[in-house]
């Protein structure tokens, strides 16, 4: 794989061309609790063009949901609160507009699929009215003519039987069933951009198959722009176009996906790839876990926060802050040795011997560097 | 690898449902667990696979007789556990362990790490005093976990670090099988790997042998030797964990195979992909004849009617499907392993595949003889 260089096809350069339907700069959400400030989203910039699928990436805590729900305006204050940035959404600044313009933005243009389809369904209200609602509200629809709509609507995302089954509860449905209502929800109104936060965390694999497979062609179908945010990132391989990876409420890497996977630069990516079993590769490779646990963010974090957990960190990623090196086109890492990881090319594909012996030339490296090691800045022991 | 720790024939665990206030009568049953029959063997993981509601859970805790089933008998060590009481359950009970999904609702907030841990060994009556303190204080150091923290309470520990906890608490008394439900689903992806590898060492260490349950098939595949895949209650097939993924026979099991999404676009992009369509039906009112043909893309008109019996494929490689040709077994399918591993040597495994093969053709020339 070392001989084959990056494909920089004419398909990376369209997608990478295409116009920016959402640009996010420099956000910063703080949640102020119990006196202390949980930087849960910490200058974090991205761009969603026309037509595409960004995979937003990260654990539990990483901000990937917080800097999602932020561009809609939908941050409980107190205690949340943005601090900064700007949210740029066909030329207008989204963290400036009034409540009164968002709510004509949200479900409208922007739409958004909630990971649990019960809680985010009103279970006392037939799905119908919750479907018509919308598009009287947005589109000025005739009650009649919303109905008619609807229930297209249910039948394009799969619904069997839609004139009959628009008039029940969501506990009617079954969980597959209620994600497909929460679907046709968001798509009514035709939105540019969807935003869709773990869509299929909730569901069985087979019904997640279908799920994401109804996304993929409704995307092809009606151009929408699609933002997945998801832990998996196997489900990130078969949808997103580009993918970023938040760490700690920062974006760790940004890339085109085919670039992130065959070839990562940041330790983190590296780190999340090899962590993960892998159905392909079975019980041949161990897994090289990811040591230690998330960083608490309700503390000032000077350098890289994932450098206590990092097996190439130097001296001044703990301390100093760490610049974003440009790797290629679309591809930007936050990391001082974005470079080296990079040319170690740790991808997907790396075997557990190639991926040994990478590691230690780094790690080498790193102690001539003066190196820390993992074991003496974890404060808890985790591993045995 | 070889010898039987735990035979489960033909078990059933079906839930009763109750109308009427006055007269309570049994309206109908939630066939959970509806005839299994599988051999656990000594040493090894058996991943148990399956979509929610498809019985697994509910089969490792019939099992380990948390639910007492409602028919079928589960053979560990000689006795059948389905029978005994409960007192004469308990000498048993500390052979047979379970680690929780839920790192957080399995530890009881208002006991210390010390108590958590030791409270098995207190039951079980394996140490007193101090005695307690140390042997907690190793099983801390065993899973990882800083001795010093032994007064801490659970809500001072992060996920991974509580399900270290439950790990130890059921290492606590020693026990020769544990049923792991679900272990790692509530772990973030990073501290997911650092559990697998822990039971995996733990495992190699103390030679013990896991039902490995668990909805994601890649991390059951990473882990298990055998697995066992379930559908609505019944077992769909049950092979090697090469064999599922290589040569899966079942459509259900190939379905699940091509959903499980993989880390790499190259691979995603050229993937077949079968999607089934509609849910699982209700456990409440299975389909008749195979329970998977409202799904199934190649069902035909006797999966309507006919209950596939279990084949085995190959050696090992058990499948309940119409469509696969295959030598019938009865309900008890490890016997035919059994016989395949006679003697407590492990047999080799292409001589198994040519010996079948043998077996194979001179079945046909008796056939033919016949004709």
């Amino acid at each position: 794989m070392s001989s084959e260089p990056i494909k920089d096809s004419t398909v990376s350069t369209t997608k990478l061309a295409a116009e920016n339907v959402l640009e996010v700069r420099g956000l910063k959400t703080y949640f102020h609790v119990e006196g202390a400030v949980v930087r849960a989203v910490d200058d974090v910039s991205f761009t969603v063009k026309r037509g595409e699928c960004l995979g937003v990436v990260g654990e539990s805590g990483s901000g990937k949901s917080v800097s999602q729900i932020s561009v809609l305006g939908l941050i409980p204050t107190p205690p949340g609160k943005i601090e900064g940035g700007e949210v740029l959404f066909g030329g207008q600044d989204l963290l400036k507009a009034s409540n009164k313009e968002l709510r004509k933005i949200r479900g409208n243009r922007i739409s958004m699929i909630w990971q649990d389809p019960m809680s985010s369904l009103n279970p006392f209200l037939r799905v119908s009215r919750q479907l018509i609602e919308p598009l009287r509200i947005h589109q000025n629809m005739s009650k009649e003519a919303a109905r008619e709509a609807a229930i297209e609507m249910l039948e394009k995302v799969g619904i069997p039987g839609p004139r009959e089954r628009i008039d029940q509860y969501p506990h009617q449905f079954s969980g597959g069933m209620r994600q497909r209502v929460m679907i046709a929800m968001a798509l009514l109104c035709k939105p540019e951009l969807l935003i869709a936060d773990e869509p299929t965390t909730a569901l069985d694999v087979t019904i997640q198959a279908q799920i994401l497979e109804l996304i993929k062609d409704l995307r092809e179908d009606m151009g929408t722009s699609v933002v997945l945010i998801t832990h998996d990132l196997g489900v990130v391989a078969g949808m997103a176009d580009r993918v970023i990876v938040m760490y700690a409420g920062r974006v760790m890497e940004e890339a085109l996906a085919e670039d992130l996977f065959r070839r990562p630069g940041h330790p983190y990516t590296v780190g999340l790839l090899r962590s993960v079993p892998r159905l392909d590769l079975g019980a041949s490779a161990r897994l090289i876990p990811i040591d230690g646990r998330p960083p608490d963010v309700s503390k000032p974090i000077p350098g890289c926060p994932f450098a206590p957990r990092c097996r190439w960190a130097q001296d001044r990623c703990h301390k100093e802050a760490v610049p974003v090196v440009e790797l290629g086109p679309g591809h930007s890492v936050r990391c001082f040795r974005a470079n080296e990881v990079y040319a170690a090319e740790l991808g997907s594909r790396v075997t557990s011997e190639q991926f040994a012996k990478a590691e230690a030339n780094l790690a080498g490296a790193a102690l001539a560097d003066g190196y820390v090691s993992v074991a003496e800045s974890v404060e808890e022991k985790e591993m045995p | 690898m070889t010898e039987t720790l735990i035979r489960i024939e033909n078990l059933k665990m079906h839930f009763p449902i109750y109308k009427g206030t006055l007269r309570r009568k049994e309206v109908s049953r939630v066939k959970a667990v509806d005839g299994l029959s599988f051999d656990i063997l000594k040493g090894e993981t058996l991943g148990l696979v399956g979509e929610s509601g498809c019985g697994k859970s509910t089969t490792g805790r019939a099992i380990i007789q948390l639910h007492r089933p409602t028919e079928g008998r589960v053979l560990f060590g000689g006795q059948d556990l389905c029978t005994l009481s409960e007192k004469q359950l308990h000498p048993l009970r500390r052979n047979l362990q379970m680690i929780f999904q839920d790192p957080y609702g399995s530890l009881n907030p208002r006991m210390t790490v010390g108590n958590i841990i030791g409270e098995p060994l207190k039951v079980h009556n394996l140490a007193e005093g101090q005695g307690i303190a140390k042997r907690v204080q190793e099983l801390m150091e065993i899973v990882g976990l800083d001795p010093r923290f032994i007064r801490r309470y659970p809500h001072e520990f992060s996920g991974g670090q509580r399900q270290r906890i439950g790990i130890a608490r059921a290492l606590a008394c020693e026990p020769s099988f544990i049923v792991c439900d679900e272990p790692i689903s509530a772990l973030d992806v990073s501290i997911q790997a650092q559990i697998i590898n822990l039971m995996e060492d733990l495992q190699k260490e103390f030679g013990l042998t896991y039902l490995f349950i668990a909805h994601d098939l890649a991390a059951v595949r990473h882990i298990s030797d055998r697995i066992a895949v379930m559908y609505l209650g019944r077992l769909a097939e049950l092979a090697d964990g090469k064999d599922i993924y290589e040569n899966p026979l079942h459509p259900y099991t190939k379905a699940l195979i091509s959903a499980v999404p993989i880390p790499d676009p190259e691979i995603e992009l050229k993937r077949e992909r079968i999607v089934l369509t509609g849910d699982v039906p209700s456990p409440l009112n299975p389909p008749s004849g195979c329970v998977f043909h409202t799904r199934c893309p190649f069902a035909e008109e006797r999966c309507k009617r006919e209950v596939p019996a279990i084949k085995q494929a190959a050696p090992g490689h058990f499948v309940a499907c119409h469509l696969v040709e295959g030598q019938v077994v009865d309900a008890a399918v490890v016997d035919q392993l059994e016989k395949r591993t006679m003697g407590d040597k492990p047999v080799d495994r292409d001589q198994a595949v040519a010996s079948a093969a043998v077996n194979q053709t001179v079945n046909e020339t008796k056939e033919e003889a016949v004709v």
